[in-house]
C-alpha cells in the first residue's frame, strides 16, 4: 500500500510518498507557480523520482492546501487543517496544539488524544503573521528571506514594529532604515511582530501543551526562538516542518484505502 | 450655527439617482427563491420601498428594532435606513457607497451597514426622511449616525432608550411611555391625530403574522429541513420591518402553507438529502451567496435555523399596545447581559437537532464580537462545534471565497468525524 500526499500552498507545493509501513519514501518542495496543475504534475514527477517508483505504484493520493482542487491525479481533497493535525500527530503523538505558519496563512489547531481536530483558528483579513509578511520585509531590508532569521540573532536592541498591516509595516521599516536604525534590530522587531500576531491567534484558540510547529516559516530560527519564549511546555519541531501537511495528506490516504475514514 | 441641508432634491429625483446607480450595478438578485412566499415577500418589500419615494408619503427612517406598528397606524412609511444597505449590496452597490462614506472620514473599522447608509445619503439616492427614529438596541453607533443625519436633513430625531437591565420593574413603563410619546409627537408634527383603533388593529395584524411565523419555525425543526437557510436569511430584514402591516400576514401564511406541504410530504429543501444541520448566527454577506450555496447546495449542510428569525416574544395585547411593544423590545435575547442569548442559542441546538453552529462575525460589530469567547467556551463544554467566520456583511473588499471554503471544509470535516463516532 503506497500513498501520496500533495499540498499545494499559496507559496510552496509539497509532496510526500509513504510506503506500506508508513515510512517516507520520498518528499519534495517546489515553488507554487501561477499554474497549480502544472506545479502538481512537476512535483509529482520529482517525488516519484526521489522515491524511485512509478506513478502506477501509488494506491491513493490525497490533495490539500489552497490548490487542492482540480488536480488530475488526486482521489480525495482534505483541508490543510486536518492534514497538518494528522502529520503533526504522526510525528509527535503527544501533540495537543499545532501552530502552522505558512506563506499566506497562519493557523492554530487543537487536537484531541487521538490526534483529531477539535478546533482551529486561522488568520483573518490579511497576510500579517505569515511568511509573505517576512518576505516583503526581507525585501525592504535588502536581504534574502533565508538570511532574515540569522540577521535577527545579531540584534542587541530590538525595535518595536507597531504596524501589523504588511504595507504599513514596510513603510515603518523604510523609515527606521532612514533613521539609521541597525537592520538587525529591525529584523528582530519584525520577528517579534509576527510571533505576537500568531500567538494572539493561538491563545484565542486556547493553546494547550504540547505544541508542534509546522510550515515553511518554522525554518526561520528566529521565529522558532521567539515562539519558544512565548510558549510553555514541550515544543516539537519537525526536521522538515514544511512537509507536515503533505505527510498528513499521505497518512489520511492510507485510511481511505483501509476504509476507516 | 445653521447647518445647510444635505439635500434639497425631490424624492422623485432621489429615486432617479437610485435607478441610475442600480443600472450601472452588475450583480443580480439572490437566486435563492424556491418558494412563492419569498417572491411575494420581495414584491411587498419593493412596494413599501417604492412608496417611500412618493412625495406625499411621511417617511420615517428607523433603526432595526424600532417598532413599526405605530408608524403603520399613522399611515407612515417605515424606511429601514441601515438594512437598506443590504439591498444596495445585493445589487452590487456596496463597495460604491462604502467608498463614498470613506471619503467623508468614515473609518473602515466602523460598521459597514452604517457607513453604507452614510454613503447612500451622500449619493442622494435615499428618500428624504420626515423623521428619524432610533433605539438604544444594541448599537450606539447607529443612534449617533441617525442623530447626525437628523441634523443634516434638519428633521426631528427620536430616540428610544431601552434599558440594559430589562428585568428591572421600571423598564416596561419606561419604554412604553417613550413609544407613546414618540407616536403622539410624530402625529402632532404632521397634523394627524392617531386613530387608536388603527394601532389596535396593527397589533392584531402583528399577532396574526407572528402566529404564522411561530408555526413556520416549528415546521423548520423537522428533518429534512423544509427551507433553505439562504432563503430564510432573506426574510430577516423583512421580519423587523413590516410588523403591523396587513400584507405581511399573507406572506407568512403562504410561507407556512408551502413549508407544511413540504413537511407533510417529507420534501427537504436540499435535493439529495441533508448531511448536516447548521444553526446560523447573525446575518450573512450580501455581496455573495457563495457561503450559503456552498454549504447547502454543494456540501448538503442545511442551515436548519438562523437566530435572526427567532420569534422571542409572546402574543401582544391589542388593548395595551405601547406596553406590548415595550415588552417585545425588552424580551429581545441579545439585550442585556449574555445569559439570555446563550440560553436561546442552546435551546435552538436541541430544538433544531443542530450538528454545529456557524457565527458570521461581522467586523464592525462591537456588540456581537464582545461575547464570542463566552459563546465559544459554553458551546465547547456542551460539545457543540462552533465555526466563527470573520467577515463583513457589506464590505466585500477583504473577502475571498478560497479563504472561506477552507474554513468551512475543515469545520465540516469535524462534523463528519463526530457524526461517524456517534
Amino acid at each position: 500500500m503506497i500513498t501520496a500526499g500533495i499540498d499545494i500552498g499559496a507559496v510552496a507545493a509539497k509532496s510526500v510518498i509513504l510506503d506500506t509501513k508508513g515510512h517516507i519514501l520520498g518528499s519534495c518542495i517546489l515553488s507554487t507557480g501561477s499554474d497549480t496543475k502544472k506545479t502538481a504534475e512537476q512535483i509529482m514527477e520529482r517525488v516519484l523520482k526521489e522515491a524511485d517508483i512509478g506513478f502506477k505504484a501509488i494506491d491513493f493520493i490525497v490533495g490539500t492546501g489552497y490548490g487542492r482542487f482540480n488536480l488530475p491525479f488526486v482521489s480525495k481533497q482534505v483541508t490543510e487543517i486536518s492534514c497538518h493535525a494528522k502529520g503533526a500527530h504522526h510525528l509527535f503523538p503527544d501533540t495537543k496544539t499545532v501552530i502552522d505558519i505558512g506563506g499566506q496563512d497562519a493557523k492554530a489547531i487543537r487536537l484531541n488524544d487521538k490526534g483529531e481536530v477539535v478546533d482551529f483558528v486561522m488568520n483573518d483579513k490579511c497576510a500579517a503573521g505569515t511568511g509573505r509578511f517576512l518576505e516583503v520585509m526581507a525585501q525592504a531590508l535588502g536581504t534574502k528571506i533565508e538570511d532574515l532569521g540569522e540577521l535577527a540573532f545579531k540584534s542587541k536592541n530590538l525595535v518595536e514594529i507597531s504596524s501589523m498591516c504588511t504595507v504599513f509595516a514596510e513603510s515603518e521599516v523604510v523609515s527606521l532604515i532612514a533613521s539609521a536604525c541597525p537592520v538587525e534590530d529591525i529584523a528582530a522587531g519584525l520577528h517579534r511582530a509576527i510571533v505576537d500576531k500568531v500567538m494572539a491567534m493561538a491563545n484565542r484558540l486556547g493553546c494547550v501543551e504540547n505544541v508542534t510547529l509546522s510550515g515553511g516559516v518554522i525554518n526561520n530560527t528566529a521565529v522558532v526562538l521567539s515562539l519558544k519564549n512565548k510558549l510553555s511546555g514541550k515544543i516539537n519541531i519537525p526536521v522538515s516542518p514544511q512537509i507536515v501537511g503533505a505527510l498528513g495528506a499521505a497518512l489520511i490516504a492510507r485510511k481511505y484505502i483501509k476504509g476507516t475514514d | 450655527m445653521k447647518i445647510k441641508p444635505i439635500t434639497q432634491s425631490t424624492r422623485k429625483s432621489q429615486f432617479n439617482n437610485l435607478h441610475q446607480l442600480l443600472k450601472n450595478a452588475t450583480r443580480k438578485e439572490s437566486p435563492f427563491y424556491t418558494l412563492e412566499s419569498s417572491k411575494k415577500k420581495m414584491f411587498l418589500t419593493a412596494n413599501l420601498f417604492r412608496k417611500a419615494y412618493r412625495e406625499d408619503s411621511i417617511v420615517v427612517w428607523r433603526s432595526s428594532f424600532l417598532p413599526t406598528e405605530p408608524l403603520f397606524a399613522l399611515d407612515f412609511i417605515p424606511f429601514p435606513a441601515e438594512s437598506v444597505v443590504s439591498m444596495l449590496t445585493n445589487s452590487g452597490l456596496g463597495a460604491k457607497v462604502l467608498n463614498v462614506a470613506e471619503e467623508q472620514f468614515y473609518s473602515r473599522d466602523t460598521c459597514s451597514f452604517l457607513r453604507g447608509t452614510y454613503g447612500a445619503v451622500k449619493e442622494d439616492c435615499l428618500p428624504t426622511p420626515d423623521f428619524l427614529a432610533c433605539t438604544s438596541m444594541y448599537c450606539d453607533a447607529s443612534a449617533k449616525l441617525f442623530y447626525n443625519l437628523s441634523k443634516k436633513y434638519n428633521k426631528t430625531y427620536f430616540y428610544i432608550d431601552v434599558p440594559y437591565h430589562h428585568e428591572q420593574s421600571y423598564a416596561l413603563d419606561y419604554v412604553a411611555k417613550q413609544i407613546e410619546e414618540m407616536t403622539e409627537k410624530m402625529a402632532k408634527i404632521v397634523g394627524r391625530k392617531l386613530d387608536y383603533s388603527k394601532l389596535t388593529e396593527a397589533i392584531k395584524f402583528s399577532n396574526e403574522a407572528r402566529d404564522y411565523f411561530v408555526q413556520i419555525n416549528k415546521l423548520r425543526t423537522m428533518k429534512p429541513a423544509p427551507m433553505l437557510g439562504a432563503e430564510a436569511l432573506n426574510h430577516t430584514v423583512m421580519l423587523a420591518h413590516t410588523w403591523g402591516s396587513q400584507e405581511i400576514i399573507e406572506v407568512y401564511k403562504l410561507l407556512y402553507e408551502e413549508l407544511k406541504q413540504r413537511v407533510d410530504n417529507k420534501i427537504g429543501a436540499i435535493e439529495g438529502g441533508e448531511r448536516y444541520r447548521i444553526l446560523w448566527r447573525n446575518l450573512k454577506p450580501y455581496y455573495s451567496d457563495y457561503i450559503t450555496s456552498y454549504l447547502e447546495l454543494e456540501k448538503k449542510a442545511a442551515i436548519a435555523f438562523e437566530e435572526a428569525n427567532f420569534i422571542y416574544w409572546e402574543e401582544m395585547d391589542p388593548n395595551e399596545p405601547y406596553k406590548s411593544l415595550a415588552k417585545r423590545m425588552l424580551s429581545n435575547p441579545p439585550l442585556g447581559d449574555y445569559k439570555r442569548w446563550l440560553e436561546a442559542t442552546l435551546s435552538f441546538v436541541n430544538n433544531y437537532q443542530i450538528d454545529g453552529i456557524i457565527e458570521f462575525a461581522h467586523w464592525g460589530c462591537h456588540h456581537l464580537n464582545s461575547c464570542t469567547q463566552i459563546l465559544k467556551e459554553t458551546l465547547e463544554n456542551k460539545g457543540v462545534p462552533l465555526l466563527i467566520l470573520d467577515g463583513d456583511c457589506i464590505d466585500s473588499r477583504d473577502y475571498s471565497d478560497g479563504q472561506i471554503k477552507t474554513r468551512i471544509d475543515a469545520f465540516l470535516e469535524i462534523l463528519e468525524r463526530e457524526k461517524k463516532q456517534r
